[in-house]
């Protein structure tokens, strides 16, 4: 299927999801004025590829610096997707980038491990 | 596209939950397919509130931080708006803003003061003595006042104390104490001379004008200095 790229906005972060390489990248803030619309049309796109099935390795970068609770919602669902396709065999890497002094991202990242244990969660703390 | 819902997938599971219930079918397997669903969609609510409660939870905490820390700035940058940074004193501004407030509730004496000499002190020892001089006369200022009366530096060695509901021979007494605590004794910045201050003093009623209250004493001042500096006259 075609890879998905939304370039970045003043609210809404870059998606480069190339679903040939099995690379999904998410980078910048989100809160985006309509977030379950934003969200609801990557995430269906994201569906749609994880069930065309294959159980090779996906690789899911996010680096998101700020994204509001409409988009946390909206992001628990795309996890959630990505958190089924490995429990059903898949090997789904998540390396989670966040600020070396952003506290609030690196524990969200930790609760993200927690709830989608399924995930091979990987921190990576970034040097502002 | 705008009734896209951040509950979509919660939403239709509860609204197939309500089909069966409506359809009051006797087909147990399809109550149980419905309550399996709904109660995987509430677990899963429940989890994701957990998480969101307690990163708004996180995020009030923070906020109120900020703004904590923002009011104290916008309390010490007000507080530097309205003092004078080498005494503490209050500033030009300030002092007149004070004077108008004062007048409107009641009556009120003004001292003005002006250090003498102060150009030669400056030029003679250098602008750090002639600092030091002006903190060392605030100080001896409010040590005589004792809490009586606003103390201001309305320029640069001059001066001003309001003192509210102060009659005039009072305020001239005041200021005659003032006048002896400077030039009493010598000022450590500056032992090879004394400090002398010259004093104008005026008085309003309440609902006087400040404008003229001032001038008043200020021409008061400038007989303090034409009859011989350090002294204290009050207005004609």
């Amino acid at each position: 299927m075609d890879n998905l790229f939304i370039a970045a906005s003043a609210s809404s972060p870059e998606v480069d999801f190339r679903f040939d390489e099995r690379t999904l990248s998410l980078k910048g803030e989100s809160y985006p004025e309509n977030a379950a619309q934003f969200w609801g049309e990557i995430i269906a796109t994201l569906r749609r590829f994880l069930d065309e099935g294959g159980d090779a390795g996906i690789t899911v970068n996010v680096a998101l610096a700020y994204f509001n609770s409409s988009s946390t919602k909206m992001l628990f669902s795309l996890f959630d997707a990505l958190n089924e396709k490995a429990e059903s065999g898949a090997e789904v890497v998540l390396n989670w980038y966040h600020d070396e002094d952003d506290d609030t991202i690196f524990e969200f990242g930790q609760e993200l491990q927690e709830d989608f244990s399924a995930l091979v969660f990987n921190d990576h703390a970034v040097q502002s | 596209m705008s009734d896209v819902d951040l509950f979509e997938a919660e939403a239709e599971a509860l609204e197939r939950a309500n089909g069966v219930l409506a359809s009051d079918t006797g087909d147990f397997a399809r109550y149980r397919a419905a309550l399996e669903e709904l109660v995987q969609h509430y677990g899963q609510l429940m989890r994701q509130s957990r998480r969101l409660i307690s990163r708004s939870d996180r995020t009030e905490r923070e906020l109120n931080l900020l703004n904590a820390r923002l009011q104290q700035l916008s309390d010490e940058l007000d507080y530097k708006a309205r003092h004078d940074n080498l005494t503490g004193a209050l500033n030009r501004g300030a002092v007149f803003e004070s004077a108008h407030r004062i007048l409107e509730q009641s009556a009120m004496s003004v001292v003005v003061l002006d250090i003498d000499f102060f150009k030669r002190i400056n030029d003679e020892f250098g602008h750090p003595t002639g600092d030091a001089v002006i903190r060392e006369l605030v100080d001896r200022l409010r040590l005589a006042l004792d809490g009586v009366g606003v103390v201001g530096r309305v320029g640069g060695e001059e001066f001003s104390i309001l003192l509210a509901g102060v009659a005039l021979d009072e305020a001239v007494a005041l200021a005659e104490r003032i006048r002896q605590a400077i030039a009493g004794e010598v000022f450590p910045c500056m032992p090879s001379r004394p400090v002398t201050s010259s004093f104008g003093v005026s008085w309003s009623a309440a609902g006087g004008d400040f404008e003229d209250a001032y001038a008043r004493a200020d021409e008061a001042l400038y007989q303090a200095k034409r009859g011989g500096r350090n002294r204290v006259e009050r207005e004609a």
